[in-house]
C-alpha cells in the first residue's frame, strides 16, 4: 500500500511563496532575476555614487619584490593619479597570496578599495597540485578582498575579475556568505551585493554566481541547527527552492518506505520521533539515461547506541552529503544543463531511544544481501545501500554518483576522497576539481577492503568489518549495491573550512561545485558525441 | 660486558641470511641420487595447483600443467582424490598422502580462474598474486609436517611462486630454545618441473630480502640497538663488496645534523650514522640514494606512546631494514646501478636529554625546525639525511620510514603511502608495485599541507601541524622542504609494517618487511630508463 505525496511544482510555488524567503534567505530572491535585471542594477549602482558603502576589489600580481597591476587596477590607478602605485610602494613586501589590505580615498565612486594579491602572473595548471592555479589564485585574491571589505561593512562590492570572472564570482559569493539565520535583526550584518567591475565576461560571472550561490545554499542547509532542519524541513527547503526552477521534487513518507521494504532507512530512523522521508528530485534537461545522485541525509546523527562524544556530535554536520546533492541539482537546473539527473536522498534522524538500532541487528537490503550492524555510528552506509539499489532499479542510470561521509570523524580538510570503478569518470571528476579548486583525491577501491567487510560466517556484509581503514571499507561496502559506472565521494574531511574564501569553522558545502562542474562537462561531452542518438526515454515515475 | 655478549649472539643468529662461501655455482637444481626403493623416509612435500572457474558449466576445474604431469605419474590417483571434495578455490588447499613413491604428501592449492590478468582498478597483476597465494598457502600447509624439502611447481611464473613460498614459510623463532617442539625448521624450497631457474632465484632472493627486513624488525630492541644493527650491516654487506661507513654522533654534529643529534642523545645507546655504498656501475653514474629511518626503539620520548603502540615499536627501524635488504639484494643480483644507502640509527627514549616540546633545532639546510611534537622524530632524521644526500648528486632519492599512525585509519594494511615530486618516478613505483603485489598508493603532496607546517611562529617549519589530521601528508610536506631539486619518493610505511596475519595469506602474523620487494623490482625498472 504505497502512499505518496506528490507536489507539483506549480502548486507549490503558489502555496509556499511566503515561506520561500524564510527558508532560503541566504539564496535570496535575486536568484530568479535575469541577467538583464542585474545589469541594470549594476549600472544604476555605478551612477549612484553612494561613496563609503560600496567597495572595490582589485588584484596585483606579485613576483618576489615586484608588483604588477592588472589592467583594471592600472585603469583605476591612472584615474586616481597613481595613488595605488603609491600605496604599493610604501608597502614593504608583505602582500602575499591570500592577503589583502584596504585603502580609501582612491576614486570617487568607491569608498574602500581592497588591494589583494594574485600571486605570480599566470602560473597555469600545476600537475603536482592537480590544480589550475591561475583560477585558484583569482579565487584566493577575490576571497581575501571581499572578506576584507565585508569586515568593513561594505554593502556593495565590485570585483575586478583578473581574467577569470567565473572563478571570481564563485569566490566572491562564497567569501561574502555568513550564516546569520538566528541572529536577531540588530546584530545581523547587512547582506552584501556583489558585482563584476567592468562589463567584460558578464556571462561567465553569472554562471559563477550560480555555482557560488548553490554552494552557499548547501552550506546553509548543513549549518542549520538540527531542530530547525528536521527531515520534513529539509524536504520542504528542497521543494521551495528547486520546484520553481523546474525540478520535479517528490517526498515519500514512512508508509511508502515500508511498502518498498527499505529496512535500512527505517531501522536508522527508528530511534527518532521524526519520520523518515525519501526525497526524489528529477531534472530532465535531456532524455538520455539519467545520472543517479544519491546521498545520505541524516539531519542529526548522535551515533545511535554507539554514542558519539559531545565534541564529535556537535560538529557532525551529517546532512552535508544531501545538501551537496541538492546544490548540484540547483546549479544544473538554473544553468539549464542538458542532462537527465535523478537524485535519491533518504532523510532521517538518528537518535537513541527504546527502539533504536542496536549493534548486532541484521537488516535485509533491497538486493537481498543481509547487512549486520556492528557499529551504529556507521549508519550512512545502510541508508545509501537502500537509496542506491532503489535508484538503480528504478531509473537504470548511466552513471551513479553518491556523496556521503562514511567516517564518523573527519580526516584532513584538503580534499574530498573519491572511489570509483571507472578510470575515465575518475579523470573527469579530478579535472573538474582542478578547475573549481575543490579537489578530489582517489583512494583504493580494492578487494582487500571487500574481504574485510565480508569476513563473517553468519551474514553477507558487516557495516564495520575487521580492518581499520573506515573510509575504504565503507566504499567497499557500497560497492556491493552498485553495478555500472560509479563514483563515490566521501566528504568526511571537508565538512568545514579548507580555503581562504571559505569561512573557517563554518560548513563548507564541498564539493558541490566540483560535482556540478563534472556533470556539466559530461552533458557537454554527451552533446558532442551522440547529438543524433535516439533517446530512449524511460517514462517519469510519479507513483 | 652485557651488551657485547648480546651483540655477539644476534650476529650468530643472522647466519641464516649469510651467503655460503663456495666456488661452486649451480645452474640448475641440485642433482641427487634417486632410488625409489631406498626412500624409506619420505619427508618430501610437493605443492601443485588447480584452476577452478566457477563460470564454466560442467567442470570448471583443471590441474596446472605440472599437476597433470604428476597426476599421470601417479596413475590418476591425484585427480580421483581431488574430485571427491569440492575443488579448492583461491586461498584453499587440500593435502593428499602417499600418492607416489617420491613424495610423502602433496598439497594442491587453488589458483582461482585461469583468466586472471592485470586489473586496473586493483592496480595489481592478479595472476601473479594468485600464484603467490597458492604457493604460499601450499608450502605453509606442508611445513607443519616438518619436511626436509618442499618442491613447489612454478604455476606458470616461477618468480611469483618462489616469492610466495619463501615468504609464507618464514617465521621468526630465534629466541625459542632449540629443544622447543614448536620450532618448525626452515625447509628447503625447490622448484619442481620447470626450467625457469633464473626467475625462481630472483623471486627467492626478493622474498629472502624481505625476510631479512622482517628479521631485523622482529629483533628485540635490547638486542638490536644502533651498534648491533651497524655490526649486522658490516657482517652482511661487506662480504658482498658493499662499503659500510659508520659514523658517530660527533661526526653528525659537525655536519650540522641537528635532528639526528637531538634524537640520538635521548638514549644511552650511542646513535650511529651508517652509510652503505654499492658500486655496480661505473663511477660516472649518478647514484640512487636510499634513506631508511632507523629508530631501533621509538618510545615517543616525552609524548610517550600508549602500551599497544609501544609493543610494536621494536619494528620502527623498518625503513633502515628495508634499505639494508634492498642494497644487499641489488649487490647479489649485481645490478648495474650505484646505490648509496643512508641509515640514521638511533633510539628514542624519555630521559633527561630527550627532545622536548617546543625545542628548536637547525640543520645543514639552514631552516630552523620547531619540534612541536617530539614523538614525530623520524622526519627529523630523514630531513637531515635528505640534506646530506645532496653531496652525492643523486639520480633519485627514495626514503622509507614508519612516519604517521594516521595511515592505519586511512589506508589500512593494503598499501603504503607514496609521496613524490616526479611523475615518472611514480610510474615506475606504481608498475613495480603492481608486479610484486606489495602495493603503494599515491597521496597528495600539496601546498595546502606545506602551509600547515610552515604555520609556526618560533621557527621556519614545524615538524607537524597544529591540526590532528593529515599527519602523514604533513610529514611529506615537511620533508619536501629539505629536498632541493632531486627527484624524490617518500614511502610512509607505518600502516604496513605490522600485520595480524589476515592481510596476505603469504605473510604470517608479525612484522612484514614491506615494501622491500617493490623497491627491488623498481630498481629493475629503473635500469631500463637511461634518461633518469
Amino acid at each position: 500500500m504505497g502512499y505518496t505525496k506528490l507536489f507539483s511544482s506549480k502548486n507549490l510555488w503558489r502555496v509556499n511563496f511566503g515561506r520561500l524567503f524564510r527558508y532560503c534567505s541566504s539564496v535570496g530572491p535575486s536568484e530568479c532575476n535575469t541577467a538583464a535585471e542585474k545589469k541594470s542594477k549594476n549600472e544604476a549602482q555605478d551612477t549612484n555614487t553612494e561613496g563609503n558603502k560600496s567597495g572595490l576589489v582589485i588584484g596585483v600580481y606579485e613576483d618576489k619584490d615586484k608588483f604588477e597591476l592588472t589592467p583594471i587596477a592600472e585603469e583605476i590607478n591612472q584615474r586616481s593619479g597613481g595613488k595605488i602605485c603609491g600605496y604599493l610602494n610604501e608597502l614593504s613586501c608583505q602582500l602575499k597570496l591570500g592577503k589583502a589590505f584596504v585603502v580609501t580615498d582612491v576614486v570617487p565612486e568607491f569608498g574602500p578599495v581592497a588591494i589583494s594579491s594574485l600571486g605570480k602572473k599566470d602560473p597555469g595548471y600545476n600537475k603536482l597540485e592537480e590544480l589550475d592555479e591561475t583560477r585558484e589564485n583569482v579565487r584566493v585574491m577575490v576571497g581575501a578582498g571581499v572578506r576584507a571589505l565585508c569586515e568593513r561593512g561594505c554593502a556593495r562590492v565590485s570585483v575586478c575579475a583578473a581574467g577569470a570572472p567565473h572563478a571570481a564570482a564563485e569566490a566572491a559569493h562564497l567569501a561574502a556568505w555568513r550564516f546569520e539565520e538566528f541572529k536577531s535583526s540588530t546584530d545581523r550584518h547587512q547582506e552584501v551585493q556583489l558585482f563584476l567591475h567592468g562589463s567584460e565576461g558578464q556571462e561567465e560571472w553569472d554562471t559563477g554566481v550560480v555555482y557560488g550561490q548553490s554552494q552557499n545554499w548547501a552550506r546553509y542547509l548543513t549549518d542549520m541547527p538540527p531542530n530547525k532542519m528536521t527531515p520534513v524541513d529539509f524536504a520542504q527547503a528542497a521543494l521551495d527552492t528547486l520546484c520553481p526552477l523546474g525540478v520535479h521534487v517528490t517526498a515519500h513518507e514512512r508508509a511508502w518506505l515500508e511498502a518498498q521494504r527499505m529496512h535500512g532507512v527505517l531501522a536508522v530512523a527508528a530511534g527518532s520521533c521524526e519520520a523518515p522521508l525519501l526525497l526524489e528530485c528529477t531534472w530532465r534537461g535531456a532524455d538520455n539515461p539519467p545520472v543517479l545522485l544519491a546521498a545520505d541525509g541524516l539531519t542529526f546523527d548522535c551515533g545511535g547506541l554507539c554514542l558519539r562524544s559531545a565534541r564529535d556530535m556537535h560538529g557532525a554536520r551529517s546532512v552535508a552529503g544531501a545538501a551537496v546533492v541538492l546544490a548540484v541539482m540547483r546549479t544544473l537546473a538554473i544553468l539549464k544543463v542538458p542532462l537527465h539527473v535523478r537524485a535519491v536522498i533518504p532523510l532521517c534522524e538518528q537518535l537513541v531511544s527504546g527502539h533504536c538500532l542496536k549493534p548486532g541487528d541484521v537488516l535485509p537490503a533491497l538486493n537481498g544481501l543481509h547487512m549486520q550492524v556492528e557499529d551504529t555510528d556507521l549508519e550512512s552506509q545502510l541508508l545509501l545501500a537502500d537509496a542506491l539499489v532503489y535508484g538503480q532499479a528504478m531509473y537504470k542510470p548511466a552513471l551513479v554518483i553518491d556523496v556521503a561521509s562514511l567516517a564518523p570523524v573527519g580526516a584532513s580538510c584538503a580534499c574530498a576522497c573519491v572511489f570509483t570503478n571507472s578510470e575515465h569518470v575518475c579523470r573527469g571528476a579530478r579535472d573538474a576539481g582542478a578547475r573549481t579548486g575543490d579537489r578530489l583525491w582517489r583512494l583504493p577501491l580494492w578487494d582487500y577492503y571487500r574481504r574485510q567487510v565480508r569476513d563473517d560466517p553468519s551474514v553477507d556484509l558487516r557495516n564495520k568489518g575487521s580492518g581499520t581503514a573506515t573510509i575504504c571499507k565503507g566504499a567497499a561496502f557500497l560497492k556491493h549495491f552498485v553495478c555500472g559506472e560509479w563514483l563515490h565521494v566521501d566528504t568526511s574531511g571537508v565538512r568545514a573550512g579548507g580555503a581562504v574564501y571559505l569561512r573557517p569553522g563554518r560548513a563548507a558545502g564541498r564539493p558541490a561545485r566540483t560535482i556540478a562542474a563534472f556533470l556539466a562537462d559530461t552533458a557537454l561531452a554527451d552533446k558532442h558525441t551522440d547529438s543524433h542518438a535516439d533517446n530512449h526515454a524511460d517514462s517519469p515515475r510519479d507513483s | 660486558m652485557f651488551h657485547y655478549r648480546n651483540s655477539i649472539r644476534c650476529i650468530r643468529c643472522i647466519s641464516q641470511f649469510k651467503i655460503p662461501r663456495s666456488d661452486c655455482v649451480s645452474y640448475g637444481p641440485p642433482k641427487r641420487v634417486n632410488d625409489p626403493k631406498l626412500c624409506a623416509i619420505r619427508d618430501k612435500g610437493l605443492v601443485l595447483g588447480v584452476y577452478f572457474n566457477e563460470n564454466v558449466k560442467d567442470d570448471g576445474a583443471i590441474l596446472t600443467a605440472s599437476g597433470q604431469k604428476y597426476d599421470k605419474q601417479c596413475g590418476g590417483k591425484l585427480w580421483n582424490q581431488l574430485k571427491l571434495t569440492p575443488i579448492p578455490r583461491l586461498g584453499e588447499y587440500r593435502i593428499f598422502y602417499d600418492l607416489d613413491s617420491t613424495y610423502g604428501y602433496v598439497a594442491v592449492a587453488g589458483l582461482g580462474t585461469e583468466c586472471l590478468s592485470f586489473n586496473t582498478i586493483e592496480q595489481l597483476d592478479e595472476s601473479k598474486e594468485a600464484i603467490r597465494i597458492a604457493a604460499g598457502i601450499g608450502a605453509r600447509a606442508l611445513q607443519k609436517f616438518k619436511p626436509s624439502v618442499i618442491h613447489v611447481e612454478s604455476f606458470g611464473n616461477a618468480e611469483a611462486a618462489a616469492e610466495g613460498a619463501t615468504l609464507s614459510t618464514w617465521k621468526f623463532q630465534e629466541y625459542k630454545s632449540p629443544s622447543n617442539k614448536e620450532i618448525v625448521p626452515n625447509a628447503e624450497i625447490e622448484l619442481f618441473d620447470d626450467c625457469d631457474f633464473y626467475g625462481w632465484k630472483i623471486g627467492a632472493l626478493k622474498a629472502a630480502s624481505q625476510n631479512l627486513a622482517r628479521y631485523l624488525q622482529e629483533m628485540p630492541p635490547n638486542y638490536l640497538n644502533p651498534t648491533s644493527f651497524a655490526k649486522i650491516a658490516v657482517e652482511l654487506l661487506c662480504e658482498l663488496n658493499i662499503n659500510v661507513e659508520i659514523k658517530t654522533q660527533g661526526w653528525a654534529a659537525s655536519h650540522e645534523m641537528g635532528g639526528f643529534v637531538a634524537i640520538g642523545k635521548s638514549s644511552i645507546q650511542p646513535p650511529l650514522y651508517v652509510e652503505i655504498s654499492y658500486f655496480g656501475a661505473d663511477e660516472c653514474t649518478r647514484p640512487i640514494v636510499l634513506i631508511g629511518k632507523g629508530v631501533t626503539f621509538d618510545s615517543g620520548s616525552l609524548d610517550l606512546k600508549p602500551m599497544r603502540d609501544l609493543m610494536l615499536m621494536k619494528g620502527d627501524m623498518a625503513g633502515a631494514a628495508c634499505v639494508l635488504a634492498i642494497t644487499r639484494a641489488a649487490a647479489i643480483l649485481k645490478l648495474p646501478v650505484n646505490i648509496r644507502g643512508i641509515l640514521p640509527l638511533c633510539e628514542l627514549m624519555p630521559s633527561g636529554r630527550c627532545p622536548k616540546f617546543g625545542d628548536v633545532i637547525s640543520n645543514a639546510h639552514g631552516k630552523s625546525i620547531h619540534i612541536r611534537v617530539p614523538s614525530r622524530e623520524g622526519r627529523l632524521l630523514i630531513a637531515d639525511s635528505l640534506v646530506y644526500a645532496r653531496n652525492y648528486w643523486p639520480k633519485a632519492i627514495l626514503d622509507i620510514g614508519t612516519m604517521s599512525k594516521e595511515l592505519i585509519y586511512s589506508l589500512g594494511g593494503a598499501a603504503c603511502a607514496c609521496y613524490t615530486n616526479s611523475e615518472e618516478l611514480f610510474c615506475y613505483v606504481s608498475t613495480a608495485s603492481s608486479q610484486t603485489g606489495d602495493r603503494i598508493w599515491r597521496m597528495p603532496l600539496w601546498k595546502y599541507y606545506e602551509e600547515r607546517i610552515k604555520d609556526c611562529e618560533t621557527a621556519d617549519v614545524a615538524n607537524t601541524s597544529r591540526d590532528d589530521f593529515g599527519d602523514s601528508a604533513n610529514c611529506a610536506a615537511f620533508l619536501k622542504q629539505f629536498v632541493c631539486d632531486s627527484k624524490w619518493v617518500h614511502f610512509d610505511t607505518y600502516n604496513v609494517a605490522y600485520t595480524r596475519g589476515h592481510d596476505f595469506p603469504y605473510l604470517q602474523r608479525g612484522m612484514t618487511g614491506r615494501p622491500t620487494r617493490t623497491v627491488i623490482e623498481m630498481m629493475f625498472q629503473l635500469l631500463a630508463d637511461s634518461k633518469l
